[in-house]
């Protein structure tokens, strides 16, 4: 009930209504804009875009209870738009060195994941980060995407199946 | 659990582990001071709303009216409509409807003029959290039902009392009894319907203006629009025009010569100072295109006015094929717009085309036949932009670079639509 009050008062114009709607779930945004953004500094100006797109185009938004995956939709686009718009490629060789830090106990296989994930498209890479990394169900992916739940299922097979043949025998017995 | 899974599990639990950034709300709520205040803008909305009902020719003579004063309105009221309501005019109600839980609508007064007609109402809930109570208004004569074009709401407590001012479309002359049909829907989401009638009093309605008949033909290119009138009333002034009639809409779909507008941008001067823009719209209906655009109002003395058509933006119906070379640079111009093609090359199974323009032109609908075949775009990659002088004007130039899907050796850019906004500085009318 609370929640769907700050909306209410969010449409009206308050933006702390609109601020504090995003810090209740704080860790959510970061932890989906950090899937798409991979560093903190990009994903935080991808947030701060966010709120802003939200606070403008708020009184669009029909249903009250959709709030969260509305605007988690448009957090994933302002990600998808700022990565074209950097056209930030990091190539693998390039993390080679971020990814020995204390990310993984072992760093070679962080690295090997990284690797043939990134070698996936990326909307294959999306669904298998939404779904294994931040734990969304596939309906949460279905309305986050905004495509529908058959596609998430198969995208998600689809990108699997491609990972475990390319990463081998070992990783999938 | 097989290897893969745990090494995505493995990077689920570091993402799990990630510290948010302390400053994170600092800089949301910096990036949301940034934006002007929202409140303010659709205040502004709300007003160049009321505003424009209020405006509108008036050809009623209005009597020296007196009645009551409007009390709890000055949050959602400007400065016009707070000074009628000082000056008592318009039509004082005073109903009201209860529902079963208490909460209840008490229409104060109505405005009319030719235009529009605006209901001032408050809605009174007892037990508190007034702000969530979600109660639709519609108005309806004995013959049709008159739509609702715009509100501004005001609840200075947030608890017990709201005010609010809605806009609603002219009933038709002969309508006497008017009702207002009340739709209350409950927090168990059950809903409640009510009704409040009142007999209108069209001596009481407000406003008094000016009409000048302009009727000037513009010409854009190879095609015109025409502004037809502006209607100067003592609280806004508004500007009204055709782009296309039917007749001409017709002709140029059959000729695939459509223009689509975007958005016309004019100017008021009173003598010599600009007069604020308040907003505007366009519209295509079954009698062709038109468009209004509201400035705020004349002040008091003006001897002379000037109105001035700043620049049009539009989408445009072409058919332009141009040939394409791999390896190739070339330049070509689509209705007067220099289209410069940087590059054409193909990676991975897609022809990439890198292209400059004016930051203004956009090829709105455009497909590749390669070999034949149409292929449709894929996407536009964010290149570049180039700030550049010439003949004292600053343009900017925008680079980018269209991906299609496929390969092949002829290539052909089939442009459909281009969009673009053209600089005019034209006079249309003076006085």
């Amino acid at each position: 009930m609370e929640t769907l009050d700050l909306v209410k008062k969010a449409k009206n114009g308050d933006k702390e209504a609109l601020l504090g709607l995003i810090m209740d779930k704080k860790a959510d945004f970061y932890k989906l804009a950090f899937v798409y953004m991979k560093n903190e500094e990009d994903a935080m100006d991808a947030l701060q875009d966010m709120i802003v797109i939200l606070y403008e185009n708020i009184s669009s938004l029909k249903k009250n209870e959709s709030f969260y995956s509305w605007s988690k939709t448009i957090l994933v686009n302002t990600c998808k738009t700022k990565l074209k718009k950097n056209k930030k490629i990091i190539f693998i060789e390039e993390i080679k060195e971020e990814v020995a830090e204390d990310y993984f106990e072992n760093p070679v296989d962080k690295f090997v994941l990284d690797k043939y994930l990134s070698t996936l498209s990326l909307k294959h890479q999306e669904v298998i980060k939404l779904r294994y990394y931040l734990d969304y169900d596939y309906e949460t992916i279905s309305k986050v995407l905004k495509i529908p739940l058959g596609t998430v299922k198969s995208r998600l097979n689809a990108g699997m199946k491609i990972l475990k043949e390319a990463l081998g025998g070992e990783y999938i017995e | 659990m097989n290897k893969l899974d745990k090494l995505l599990n493995e990077e689920k639990e570091n993402l799990d582990r990630l510290s948010i950034p302390e400053d994170m709300e600092e800089r949301l709520r910096s990036a949301l001071n940034n934006v002007p205040s929202k409140k303010k803008k659709r205040f502004q909305i709300r007003v160049a709303a009321i505003i424009i009902v209020l405006l509108l020719s008036y050809n009623i003579d209005t009597l020296a009216f007196y009645s009551k004063k409007l009390i709890g309105y000055d949050d959602i009221m400007n400065g016009t409509l707070q000074e009628l309501n000082e000056m008592g005019k318009g039509q004082v109600i005073n109903k009201s409807h209860t529902f079963k839980d208490g909460v209840s609508v008490v229409l104060d007064g109505v405005m009319l003029d030719d235009n529009n007609m605006i209901l001032f109402y408050t809605i009174n809930a007892p037990h508190g959290d007034v702000q969530n109570k979600n109660i639709n208004i519609s108005i309806g004569g004995i013959f049709s039902q008159y739509s609702y074009s715009g509100s501004g709401i005001a609840s200075p407590d947030g608890k017990t009392e709201s005010w609010v001012i809605n806009t609603h479309e002219v009933p038709m002359f002969f309508e006497k009894t008017i009702s207002l049909n009340i739709n209350y829907q409950k927090d168990d989401g059950n809903y409640e319907e009510g009704k409040i009638t009142f007999k209108l009093d069209r001596n009481q309605a407000v406003g008094k203006s000016i009409k000048f008949n302009i009727n000037k033909k513009i010409e854009l290119g190879s095609r015109s629009i025409s502004v037809d009138t502006m209607v100067a009333s003592p609280t806004s002034t508004i500007v009204r025009g055709k782009i296309q009639n039917i007749l001409e809409l017709g002709i140029d779909i059959i000729k695939d010569k459509r223009i689509r507008p975007l958005e016309i941008e004019m100017e008021l001067l009173a003598d010599g100072r600009k007069i604020d823009h308040q907003g505007g719209g366009l519209s295509t209906d079954n009698k062709g295109s038109s468009f209004y655009i509201t400035f705020d109002a004349l002040p008091q003395d003006t001897k002379n006015i000037e109105l001035r058509l700043v620049s049009f933006a539009g989408d445009y119906d072409v058919k332009e094929a141009i040939e394409l070379e791999k390896g190739k640079g070339t330049r070509f111009k689509v209705l007067e717009q220099d289209v410069i093609i940087n590059a054409v090359y193909e990676e991975n199974g897609s022809t990439y085309i890198n292209f400059t323009t004016e930051d203004t032109v956009q090829l709105s609908r455009v497909y590749l036949n390669i070999d034949g075949k149409r292929h449709e775009l894929q996407e536009t990659i964010y290149g570049s932009e180039e700030k550049v002088a010439k003949d004292n004007k600053v343009k900017i130039l925008y680079t980018r670079t269209m991906r299609f899907e496929g390969t092949g050796d002829k290539l052909e850019l089939d442009i459909q639509r281009v969009r673009y906004n053209k600089v005019y500085d034209e006079l249309i009318y003076k006085e």
